[in-house]
């Protein structure tokens, strides 16, 4: 079963794509989310409120485009594991 | 730069075949337009949209004479393609050129609307290719609602890339030319966005099956080497989009 932290790791996994390394990096870096080299992150456990803080975040920097790329493939993997999304993956 | 390649100018990807687009650093969506010269005569893909003209112009008359852009291809309808499509063909009339849009009729009832003059070669009345003067062969392949319901790639015979269209595009901020290792999230991105359902999408790769493919050359992100085409086809051939996900 899914949990916060893998559709964390497809916010990021998928971003890498998008935004490239340096920028994800970035994003990453100001919210204090480590990762190892593959990208998967370290934090223990994640909530709802590190997904919608990573949302915020790309939103902020990056807008629609950076969100709308992965709004699909969280909702997707959230719908199967039964977890709420942030009010940003919404729609 | 992308991958040490100078983009303000124009990129020969293959002989005779330019890559002719902007490269926007602040855009998440870039549009890739292509020439291909044959001899005299010059086919433009997928010329672009309005805000890019200029620029793009500037790589095309470095590369082709505006009087050879004996053809348009318009792999359908859309503003990011098409908007061009008028001031280009202002300057090949001016110059003495003669050009045709070559599209699907369902697509040409809407491309009129941008207040394009030239006659259309409409692809499905025409055995689904496009003999150049010299023989040279291009193949239009149907893929329909891939996104538009007259969409369809063209396949160049002679140098063998499929110019993709919208298919296998992706979303990049980091765009590259040439797809580096994370650019398969860059087209699920825009895929699962953009494209109705695996089954349609199935339905034309199952078409690229035993076509060799030097390169893809999509219309959105990044171009696809040969060591990369079947891994791409394969990932949309898997892909869940559209309607697989209501």
């Amino acid at each position: 079963m899914s949990s916060y932290k893998d559709l964390v790791n497809v916010v990021i996994k998928r971003e890498l794509g998008i935004l490239g390394v340096e920028r994800m990096r970035g994003v990453l870096e100001a919210l204090n989310i480590p990762v190892n080299e593959a990208g998967h992150c370290l934090k223990e456990k994640c909530g709802m409120e590190d997904l919608d803080q990573l949302m915020q975040e790309l939103s902020s920097r990056y807008g629609a485009v950076a969100v709308m790329g992965c709004r699909i493939a969280v909702g997707r993997l959230a719908r199967e594991a039964n977890l709420e999304l942030p009010k940003i993956l919404m729609s | 730069m992308s991958n040490g390649l100078d983009i303000s100018k124009a990129i020969e990807i293959a002989p005779g075949i330019f890559w002719v687009g902007f490269a926007d650093p602040g855009a998440g969506f870039h549009c890739n337009p292509y020439i291909l010269n044959d001899g005299d005569e010059t086919v433009f893909l997928d010329p672009g949209s309005v805000p890019h003209f200029p620029i793009v112009l500037g790589k095309v008359v470095k590369v082709a004479d505006l009087k050879n852009i004996r053809y348009i291809v318009a792999h359908h309808q859309d503003p990011d393609l098409c908007s061009a499509i008028p001031r280009f063909e202002e300057l090949v009339t001016g110059v003495g050129g003669e050009l045709r849009i070559c599209t699907h009729t369902r697509a040409s009832v809407l491309i009129n609307h941008y207040g394009t003059r030239s006659d259309f070669y409409r692809v499905d009345a025409n055995d689904w290719k496009l003999t150049l003067k010299s023989g040279r062969t291009l193949r239009f392949i149907f893929t329909p609602f891939l996104h538009f319901p007259g969409a369809f790639m063209t396949y160049d015979e002679q140098s063998k890339i499929l110019f993709s269209s919208d298919i296998f595009g992706g979303l990049s901020f980091d765009w590259n030319l040439y797809a580096n290792e994370h650019y398969a999230e860059a087209m699920k991105a825009f895929h699962e966005n953009y494209m109705p359902s695996n089954r349609i999408i199935r339905h034309a790769m199952d078409k690229l099956d035993g076509l060799d493919i030097s390169m893809i050359a999509p219309q959105h992100g990044s171009i696809i080497r040969k060591e990369e085409v079947r891994r791409y086809i394969d990932i949309l051939k898997n892909l869940e989009c559209g309607e697989d996900l209501f």
